[in-house]
């Protein structure tokens, strides 16, 4: 595999693992490209933590092979172990020691002696920000400090690739943002990130690529706005918000005051002088415009309109063609003397990708 | 001189520093280790003041039974104590996760285990030079001399290492603390016993010697001592070596779906049957002579015990010891330039060497067998002279049983590759074994059994040293039917076992015989 100077640093093919009958990983596919974040996600039980571990040479797969830099893990764990930082989902750490004993023994452990040591470690300290803890026994830090302590272990051999797994889980909100700025500011070093994660919300807006598994198949592999139009085909959601006429906010209003009246007067027959109304409120009975059926009616006759709907004065459609030709979907509504006050193009987020794309069951 | 420096890099590497630094400081900081010391040097001292009080005679008698006092309650107390300090050194790493980041550092399996030793040994260490000042008190009255303790005391450090190891070895091989701390215990529990009933024996015998290694050798004769105390030697380090590499192979990452322990566990057999091989070369001169009727009934239990362990224990790891075609086709791509005999030392390493020890005894044993059966019915009898030791009667036992282990092991590969693994594996195994030897067993416990206990290792002796005696005798030819029957079905066995076991791993597609050029994984474009 000449992957060493090429864009890809992490290419997996046909990883298949067994763990005795049960297969876990059934022949997944991914390439992670160098210095970008690559979300790995999926439910509980999908083989998230497998891959992982087997990118981390913790597991050999059964079958497959994967690569790092254009190295076998399979064949050279010794020489991965060099390129990568691995910071599992639960983060243990020795009692008895300090930050800095802790981070030296780290060191001690990739190999690092005397000045080059030294350095790394005054390089990670200052990046993680535990320069204030170091003499602090490391079984006293909170979730968040030891969060970021293992990220600084991960990082003191100054490798490639980081693999983390699960790095948010357990945070508070304050420590998640600070750790997303500090994932940002690695990706900016030129670091590649492989992180997997259950928060969502957290991964969209870092991660370059996700890849998405269930029941040890990966279901999805890529850019996220790639993921988004394979899901979607040509199609674009829009959603346009409705002006009601002033004939209608009157109606509306005079229907809640008949509501009220035929609540005081049972007798009361409730019509309150206009055909469209009906008792129910005011929103309702704005959507059930005439004009507005009439409008959506108009579109989904249209060909590059594959659906369109109104409810809560807002008018959703799916239109697939080109964006040169819009303006004249929007004729349609000028046609009708529909007017608007707002046009939003409708993005799929990786939450909704997520939930299309999987059934929560496990492998 | 290269090779050997590689090797021994690759051994040792740098000894684990990082972690036997802070093994030592981590064990050191924490509470437990200072209440250990506590209870440690209090139950010394407690013992060591009974002893005063109730010991009486010359003060140089004094205190030579205040030292055997002390070194006594030393030994227990080590076997208690330092089981403790190693039990969870990996164990408890692994249960909170902190070990797979030590995993995937630059650290080597081997490193990994020499710090872990190094860090709980320098902690046993300290308990061990704590006591010195008791020990002060022991030898104040004279009588004692300062070989006699350090010689004790080298002991002492001795048994804290191997217990230090082996307990390592468990906790690598344990999924929980709890496991890791039964089992580090049970092994202490026995090796305990056994050294501390052999070492009061020594120590308040009528030899009056403090020393529990001259004590030892005055049981062999002069001319022998050299050789008994070299089997010793040989004996613990092939236990601590065993424990290292049952701890070395515990930690490397399993290839696909398939456990280590089995490896450890076929190694440690061919262990134990090198220690038997050892002692037999040395009982077979028929000059040691164990003094004792004890003493030679003690070492008839331990083999018989370690015997029938291969007989009934190795066949449980050996059922999935069948090579998958993933498993060839990663050694062959770790190791390209392998590739002649690679059958024999898939996947390399030490169950690569294990393999090919077993498939050598394998041939050997049918050798010796055949070779046997063709002379033994031509000299049906021999003379009482050419009778052999009881010593070397009972290493015969040994070496029958672990023979019979290596059988079983065959079973067990020939049940695997037929994919019946686990405990119907072992259950099928156990129970041809037994059938087999159901006509042996009757005759054991028949009529007969008193005259013959021996009959079988007795045939194996006399062939072995070849003795060409015509005198007939009644207590022989019985004997000597029931080993010509058991090598028959030895033999037989052997070969069909063998033969039956490549035909299916030759048709599971395992390249056991037919060797290919290295596996490459297509390589596909970036």
């Amino acid at each position: 595999m000449s992957e060493a100077n090429s864009d890809i640093l992490v290419r997996a093919e046909s990883l298949q693992m067994h763990f005795g009958k049960k297969q876990v990983l059934k022949g997944i596919d991914f390439a992670v490209r160098r210095g970008e974040i690559y979300g790995f996600i999926g439910p509980n039980g999908a083989g998230k933590t497998t891959t992982i571990r087997i990118l981390s040479t913790l597991l050999t797969p059964t079958a497959g092979d994967l690569w790092v830099d254009g190295i076998n893990v399979v064949e050279e764990p010794e020489r991965i172990r060099r390129r990568i930082g691995y910071m599992p989902d639960y983060v243990g750490v020795y009692a008895g020691l300090t930050v800095r004993e802790y981070l030296s023994f780290f060191a001690g452990a990739y190999r690092l002696w005397g000045a080059q040591r030294r350095s790394l470690l005054a390089d990670v300290v200052e990046l993680t920000e535990l320069g204030k803890l170091l003499e602090t026994e490391v079984q006293v830090l909170s979730k968040g400090m030891r969060q970021r302590l293992c990220l600084a272990q991960t990082l003191i051999h100054d490798p490639q690739l980081l693999i983390l797994d699960e790095p948010a889980s357990g945070l508070d909100p304050r420590a998640r943002i600070e750790f997303r700025v500090l994932l940002r500011e690695l990706r900016a070093m030129g670091k590649t990130v492989f992180l997997s994660s259950h928060i969502l919300t957290e991964l969209s807006p870092i991660c370059d690529s996700v890849g998405i598994i269930e029941q040890g198949e990966l279901v999805a592999s890529g850019g996220v706005q790639e993921i988004l139009n394979q899901l979607r085909g040509e199609s674009v959601a829009y959603s346009v918000t409705l002006v009601p006429p002033a004939g209608a906010e009157r109606v509306a209003a005079d229907d809640n005051t008949n509501k009220e009246a035929a609540t005081n007067d049972d007798t009361s027959d409730g019509a309150g002088g206009d055909d469209d109304a009906t008792p129910t409120n005011g929103t309702e009975h704005v959507a059930n415009l005439p004009v507005w059926e009439r409008v959506v009616s108009d579109l989904e006759r249209r060909p590059d309109i594959d659906a369109a709907s109104v409810s809560d004065a807002t008018l959703r459609f799916q239109y697939s063609g080109s964006e040169q030709r819009l303006h004249e979907v929007f004729a349609v509504l000028t046609g009708h003397r529909v007017s608007f006050c707002a046009v939003r193009r409708d993005e799929e987020d990786l939450e909704s990708i997520f939930m299309r794309l999987t059934r929560g069951e496990v492998s | 001189m290269r090779m050997i420096l590689g090797a021994a890099h690759r051994l040792f590497g740098n000894f684990g520093w990082p972690i036997a630094e802070k093994e030592a400081r981590a064990q050191a900081r924490r509470v437990r280790y200072f209440w250990l010391q506590l209870v440690y040097l209090v139950v010394l001292a407690v013992a060591v003041v009974i002893a005063v009080g109730s010991v009486s005679g010359s003060p140089e008698s004094l205190s030579r039974q205040l030292f055997a006092v002390f070194f006594l309650m030393q030994n227990g107390l080590i076997f208690l104590i330092f089981p403790a300090l190693a039990a969870t050194s990996i164990s408890a790493e692994r249960a909170d996760k902190s070990f797979d980041l030590v995993m995937t550092t630059d650290l080597r399996p081997s490193e990994i285990v020499w710090g872990k030793f190094l860090g709980i040994l320098g902690n046993c260490c300290t308990f061990l030079l704590a006591a010195l000042p008791l020990l002060a008190v022991c030898i104040l009255f004279g009588g004692v001399s300062m070989s006699e303790a350090l010689d004790n005391y080298l002991l002492l450090f001795v048994q804290a290492g191997l217990i230090s190891m082996y307990g390592i070895s468990v906790s690598a091989g344990s999924e929980g603390n709890l496991r890791a701390i039964v089992g580090t215990y049970v092994i202490s529990l026995i090796v305990g016993a056994f050294s501390l009933v052999s070492f009061e024996d020594v120590l308040f015998s009528r030899s009056g010697q403090l020393s529990i290694i001259d004590a030892m050798l005055s049981e062999a004769a002069p001319a022998d001592r050299p050789w008994v105390f070299g089997a010793s030697v040989c004996a613990v380090v092939l236990v601590f070596a065993y424990s290292f590499v049952a701890a070395v192979q515990r930690l490397t990452p399993p290839e696909g779906n398939r456990s280590t322990p089995s490896r450890v566990l076929i190694g440690g057999g061919l262990t134990i049957l090198l220690v038997a091989v050892l002692v037999y070369a040395i009982g077979g001169r028929g000059t040691v002579r164990f003094a004792g009727a004890e003493y030679s009934q003690m070492v008839f239990a331990f083999m018989v015990v370690f015997g029938l362990l291969s007989v009934f224990l190795l066949p449980i790891f050996a059922g999935d010891r069948v090579e998958t075609p993933r498993r060839v086709d990663l050694f062959q791509r770790r190791h390209p330039r392998i590739t002649l005999w690679s059958w024999l030392l898939q996947p390399g390493g030490i169950r690569g060497l294990a393999y090919a020890l077993l498939w050598v005894m394998l041939i050997c044993g049918t050798l010796v067998l055949l070779v046997s059966g063709d002379t033994v019915p031509r000299f049906p009898s021999f003379p009482k002279s050419a009778f052999p030791t009881t010593i070397e009667l009972y290493l015969a036992t040994f070496l029958l049983l672990g023979l019979a282990g290596v059988l079983n092991c065959a079973l067990a590969f020939l049940l695997a590759a037929c994919d019946i693994r686990g405990l119907l594996n072992w259950a099928l195994v156990v129970a041809i074994s037994l059938l087999l030897n159901v006509y042996p067993l009757v005759f054991v416990i028949g009529d007969h059994a008193r005259q013959f206990l021996h009959g079988y290792p007795l045939s194996i002796i006399v062939v072995l040293r070849k003795a060409w005696y015509v005198r007939r005798g009644e207590t022989s030819s019985e004997a000597i039917a029931l080993f010509s029957q058991a090598s028959l079905l030895y033999v037989c066995l052997t070969a069909g076992v063998t033969l039956l076991a490549c035909v299916l791993m030759v048709r599971r597609k395992v390249p056991i015989f037919a060797v290919r050029s290295p596996a490459r994984v297509p390589v596909k474009a970036a």
